[in-house]
C-alpha cells in the first residue's frame, strides 16, 4: 500500500509543469514584428535550458547571427540555469502566476551574474557533480556515479531532460543511493533549501534576497525518532539566516500544534514548498526525501516568509 | 532505509500533488496544440511565401506571353506590308548600291584629305615648335636682360661706395697734409730753438774764453812778476814758470769743448729721430726668395704649423697628420719627427732656449718635447676646447702662452708643466704671440679685434677694436722693432705699432685672398718685407719700407693648393710655406 502511493507520488511529482509564456527578448529581434509568444510546459523536475532548446527552434527565424547562449529573466531577474525550473517557480512566482511570462535571451549572456554557460555539455556535468554530491551524502562514496556506464550516464541524462519519471526511476534504482546508517553514524539527507526573505514581487540581486544552503541532515533524531520536516527547517535556518530572523523554537512550533501548517521564523509567517505542495511540519524528513527527491537524489525546499 | 509514515500524511501529500497538476498541467494540452499551431503557422508562412513568388513567377511568364500575343497580331498586319516593302527594298538596294559607290569615291577624297591634313598639321606643329624656341630664347634674353641690369645697379652701387671711400681718403689725406704741415712747423720752430741754445752755447763759451783771457792775463802778470823776481830766487821762478804752463794746458781744453758738445748734441738728435731705421740696421736682413728649394709633400691632409728657431737653424712643421717634424732651415731636410699628439697639430713654437718644442693641438691640450730625446716632456692640459696658436716667451725659455676657441689665453710654466695664468676673454683666440720683452702678450681673435695683455698684471693693455672686418687669422711680431703683423680674412695685412698701438700700414694685393682660418703671414727678419699665402696658392710679398707697402715679389709653385702658413728665417732665408694639401715649400733667392 504504502510503496503503492510512494511510486504514485513519484508519478504524479515527475509529472508536474510550469505552463510558461516565452518572449524573445526585444533586443534580440531582428524581423520587423516581434514574433508571438511562446507557451510551452516547463518540467518541474527538469532545467531551463532544456526549455530553451525548444524555444530556438520557434525564435531562430529572428535572432541575429552569432552563438546561442541562452538564459532566462523574470522580472528583469536572470534566472540560474542550474536550479530545476520547479523550484525557481515555487520561489520567485509569488502570485502563482499561470502561465509563467518569462523572457527569454539568446545573446549577450550575462558572464557577471550568472553561472558560466559553454553549452549543454555544462548542463550535463552540473547535473552529474549534483549527484555526486547527494551519493557521497547518502551512501558515504560517489564511486557508485563514479563507475556509472558511459551508456547508463547518457540513458540517465536523456530521461531526466525528456521529464520521463519512469526511466529516471529504473536508472538511478540501479545506484542503489538510498541513504543508509554507517556503522554508529546515522544516515544522512542531502537536502538545498533555499529561503526567500523578500516578500516583494521585483527582485534585485538572488543572492541577496534568497538564502540557500546545500547540506547532509541526519534522518534520525538522536532519541531514535524520525526527524521530521519542523525539525530539520528549526536546526538549518537558525544557522542560516542571520541573528535577527531565527525561527521560533521547537517549543513555539509545538505550541501552535502539529495542525499548524505554518512555520514561524523572527515573528513572520513561513510557507514551506517542497515540489509545488505545502507537505505537514511533522511529515518525517526520511519519507519526504524518498518520495519527492529529484532526479540528482537532492530534495529541494523552498520557504517563503512572508511579512 | 524505511521509514514509518502516518497514511493520513501521504494522501494529503498525494492530493496537494494531483490538485497541483491539474491546476498546472491543464495547460498542457494548450502548449502542445498552440506549439503545434505556431509551427503550422510558420510552415504556412513559409509556404506562402513560396507561393507568392511562384505567383509572381507566373505574373511575369503571363504579362510576357501577352505581350508576345501582341506582337503578333502586330506581325500579321505588317505581312501584308511586306511585299510593298520587298519592291521598295530592292528599289532601296540599288539606290544603295550607287551609294556605295558614292561612299567608295568620298572615301577616297577623304584619304587625300586626311593627308593633306596631315601635311598641314606637321607644318603647324613645326611652326609652333618653333615658336615655343623663340619664346624660350626671348625668356632667356630677358633673364640675361634683367641680370644685366642687376649687375649694372650693382656696379653703380659700388661705384658709389667707391666714390664715397674716395671722398673719405682725401679728406684723411688732406688731414695727415695738415699733420705733415704742422710738424714741419714744429721741425722749424725746433730748428729755431737749436740755433738759439747753439748762440746761447756761443755766447757761454765766449765768457769762458773772457774768463781763460782773464786767466791768462793772470799768468802773464804773474810771468812778469816771476821774471821781476827772478832776480830774488831762482828756485822761485822755476816753480813760477811750471803754474804757468799748467793754465796753457787748461785753456787749451776748454777752448776745444764747445764743438765737440754741439756734436753730442747733434748726434742724439740724429738719434731720437731715426730710432725707427736704427733695428734694422742692427737685424739681418730679409732676402727675397725667387724661386722653390725644395717642396716635399710633408703632412697629409695639410700642413697648419710652421715655426723657426730663434737662431734660424732649425724649422719645425705639423699638420693634420698628427706628425711634428724638425727640418734643417737652410737645407730643407727632415732631421727628425715627433710623435705623441692624437690629433691634429694647430700650432707650435721653440722654446727660447731651443732646446724643447711646444705644439697646440685640437684635443684641447699642448705638448713640449725635449728635442735632444725626442720625447714628450708635459702634456698641458688646461683648456676645454681646441688649442688654435701658442707661442714661448723670447726672453724666459720656461714660459709659453696660448689661446683656443675656449676664449681663454693660458700661460704655462714649462719647467713644471702647469698653467701659471689664465686670461679670460669674450672671444674666441684665433692667434696669439708674445711680444719682444716678453711682458705683453698679442692675440688676434675671432671678432677682428687685436689685443694686448700685460703678462705680470694678467690685464687687457690694449686693444685695436675693429682692427679687421673679419677674425683675425694669424698675428706676427718682428724680430727688429717688435712691430705686430696681423692678416684678417678680409684680405687685409695690417702692421700694429707696439708703443702707440696705432696701425701703421694697411697691405693688400689685387688677387691676394685669405682663405682659412689658418693663413698665418710672417714678416722678414728686418721687418722690411711681409709675406703671406693666399688660397690660389700664390706666395705674396709685399715691401712694406717708407710709404711704399707694395708687392715686390709673388711665388707660386706649380700644382700648390691654397697656402696656409708663411714663416720666414730669422737669417733672412730661406722663406718656407705650408699648403691645404700638407706641401710644405723652401722658398729662397736663386742668386743664394
Amino acid at each position: 500500500m504504502e510503496e503503492l502511493s510512494r511510486a504514485a507520488i513519484w508519478q504524479e511529482n515527475w509529472a508536474g509543469g510550469v505552463p510558461l509564456q516565452l518572449t524573445l527578448a526585444s533586443t534580440e529581434v531582428t524581423a520587423l514584428s516581434a514574433p508571438p509568444a511562446l507557451y510551452v510546459m516547463g518540467p518541474r523536475l527538469g532545467y531551463l535550458p532544456t526549455v530553451a532548446l525548444q524555444a530556438r527552434a520557434f525564435f531562430q527565424h529572428v535572432l541575429p547571427p552569432g552563438d546561442d547562449t541562452p538564459w532566462f529573466e523574470c522580472n528583469r531577474l536572470a534566472l540560474p540555469w542550474h536550479v530545476p525550473l520547479g523550484v525557481l517557480y515555487d520561489l520567485l512566482a509569488r502570485k502563482r502566476q499561470r502561465p509563467w511570462a518569462l523572457t527569454v535571451h539568446f545573446r549577450s549572456f550575462p558572464r557577471g551574474r550568472l553561472l558560466r554557460w559553454d553549452g549543454v555539455a555544462s548542463m550535463r556535468a552540473a547535473f552529474f557533480s549534483s549527484l555526486k554530491e547527494a551519493a557521497y551524502v547518502c551512501q558515504g562514496s560517489a564511486g557508485g556515479v563514479m563507475g556509472m556506464a558511459t551508456s547508463a550516464q547518457d540513458e540517465l541524462w536523456a530521461a531526466v531532460a525528456a521529464g520521463d519519471g519512469s526511466r529516471v526511476a529504473a536508472v538511478s534504482g540501479a545506484l542503489r543511493l538510498a541513504p543508509r546508517a554507517r556503522g554508529d553514524r546515522r544516515p544522512m539527507l542531502p537536502l538545498r533549501i533555499y529561503v526567500r526573505t523578500a516578500d516583494t514581487e521585483y527582485i534585485a540581486d538572488l543572492a541577496e534576497a534568497v538564502h540557500f544552503t546545500s547540506r547532509p541532515v541526519e534522518a534520525i533524531l538522536a532519541s531514535g525518532a524520525a526527524r521530521t520536516l519542523r525539525d530539520a527547517l528549526s536546526a538549518v535556518l537558525a544557522e542560516l539566516l542571520p541573528s535577527g530572523w531565527a525561527p521560533g523554537g521547537a517549543e513555539a512550533a509545538a505550541e501552535l500544534g502539529s495542525a499548524a501548517q505554518t512555520l514561524q521564523v523572527g515573528g513572520r509567517e513561513a510557507d514551506v514548498v517542497v515540489g509545488g505542495v505545502r507537505p505537514p511540519l511533522d511529515t518525517p524528513l526520511a519519507w519526504l526525501h524518498s518520495a519527492l527527491a529529484h532526479a540528482d537524489h537532492f530534495l529541494y525546499i523552498a520557504v517563503m516568509l512572508h511579512t | 532505509m524505511e521509514v514509518e509514515v502516518d497514511p493520513r500524511l501521504v494522501s494529503n501529500i498525494l492530493t496537494q500533488l494531483r490538485m497541483r497538476n491539474a491546476a498546472e498541467c491543464a495547460f498542457r494540452g494548450i502548449t502542445t496544440d498552440y506549439q503545434a499551431l505556431l509551427k503550422r503557422s510558420l510552415e504556412l508562412a513559409v509556404r506562402n511565401g513560396q507561393l507568392e513568388k511562384e505567383a509572381r513567377e507566373l505574373r511575369a511568364e503571363n504579362s510576357s506571353l501577352l505581350a508576345d500575343v501582341e506582337s503578333s497580331t502586330q506581325a500579321a498586319a505588317t505581312s501584308q506590308q511586306a511585299a510593298a516593302a520587298e519592291a521598295r527594298a530592292k528599289e532601296l538596294q540599288e539606290e544603295l548600291t550607287v551609294t556605295y559607290k558614292d561612299k567608295a569615291r568620298v572615301a577616297e577624297e577623304l584619304v587625300s584629305a586626311g593627308r593633306q591634313l596631315q601635311i598641314v598639321r606637321e607644318s603647324n606643329e613645326a611652326q609652333a615648335r618653333e615658336a615655343a624656341e623663340l619664346g624660350q630664347k626671348l625668356r632667356e634674353a630677358r633673364a640675361r636682360a634683367k641680370e644685366l641690369g642687376e649687375a649694372v645697379e650693382r656696379e653703380r652701387q659700388a661705384t658709389a661706395l667707391a666714390t664715397s671711400e674716395l671722398e673719405a681718403r682725401a679728406a684723411d689725406k688732406s688731414a695727415a697734409e695738415a699733420r705733415a704741415d704742422r710738424a714741419e712747423a714744429e721741425g722749424r720752430d725746433l730748428a729755431q730753438r737749436l740755433m738759439e741754445i747753439k748762440a746761447k752755447e756761443v755766447a757761454a763759451m765766449d765768457r769762458v774764453m773772457a774768463e781763460c783771457e782773464g786767466m791768462l792775463a793772470n799768468a802773464r802778470q804773474q810771468e812778469r812778476a816771476a821774471a821781476a823776481d827772478r832776480a830774488a830766487a831762482a828756485a822761485e821762478r822755476a816753480g813760477a814758470a811750471r803754474v804757468a804752463a799748467s793754465a796753457l794746458t787748461a785753456a787749451g781744453t776748454r777752448r776745444s769743448l764747445p764743438t765737440s758738445a754741439l756734436k753730442g748734441m747733434a748726434g742724439l738728435l740724429d738719434g731720437t729721430m731715426g730710432r725707427r731705421e736704427a733695428p734694422q740696421a742692427l737685424a739681418v736682413a730679409s732676402v727675397v726668395p725667387s724661386e722653390a728649394l725644395r717642396t716635399v709633400a710633408a703632412h697629409d691632409g695639410g700642413c697648419f704649423a710652421l715655426a723657426f728657431e730663434r737662431s734660424g737653424g732649425r724649422m719645425a712643421s705639423g699638420g693634420a697628420d698628427k706628425v711634428v717634424r724638425v727640418w734643417d732651415a737652410s737645407a730643407g731636410i727632415q732631421q727628425s719627427e715627433l710623435h705623441g699628439m692624437p690629433e691634429m697639430v694647430t700650432g707650435l713654437a721653440f722654446t727660447s732656449d731651443a732646446r724643447a718644442l711646444v705644439a697646440a693641438g685640437s684635443d684641447a691640450a699642448l705638448r713640449m718635447w725635449d728635442l735632444t730625446s725626442g720625447r714628450v716632456r708635459h702634456t698641458l692640459t688646461g683648456h676645454v676646447a681646441k688649442v688654435c696658436s701658442v707661442d714661448c716667451s723670447p726672453m724666459q725659455p720656461n714660459q709659453a702662452v696660448s689661446g683656443g676657441t675656449d676664449r681663454c689665453i693660458k700661460v704655462w710654466d714649462l719647467a713644471r708643466g702647469f698653467c701659471q695664468r689664465s686670461l679670460v676673454c669674450h672671444s674666441s683666440v684665433n692667434s696669439v704671440r708674445v711680444s719682444l720683452d716678453g711682458s705683453m702678450a698679442v692675440s688676434g681673435h675671432f671678432d677682428g679685434t687685436l689685443r694686448f695683455w700685460d703678462l705680470r698684471s694678467a690685464r687687457v693693455a690694449n686693444e685695436v677694436a675693429g682692427l679687421h672686418t673679419q677674425q683675425i687669422t694669424s698675428v706676427a711680431i718682428g724680430l727688429a722693432a717688435g712691430v705686430v703683423l696681423t692678416c684678417g680674412k678680409d684680405n687685409l695685412l695690417k702692421l700694429v705699432d707696439p708703443r702707440t698701438f696705432q696701425v701703421q700700414r694697411s697691405l693688400r694685393a689685387p688677387g691676394f685672398s685669405v682663405g682659412t682660418v689658418w693663413c698665418t703671414a710672417c714678416l722678414g727678419p728686418d721687418e722690411r718685407h711681409v709675406a703671406a699665402g693666399s688660397s690660389d696658392g700664390t706666395v705674396f710679398i709685399w715691401e712694406q719700407a717708407e710709404r711704399s707697402g707694395a708687392v715686390v715679389r709673388t711665388l707660386k709653385d706649380a700644382g700648390a693648393a691654397s697656402v696656409l702658413c708663411t714663416a720666414w728665417s730669422p737669417q733672412g732665408t730661406p722663406l718656407v710655406s705650408s699648403d691645404k694639401a700638407g706641401r710644405v715649400t723652401f722658398w729662397q733667392d736663386r742668386a743664394a
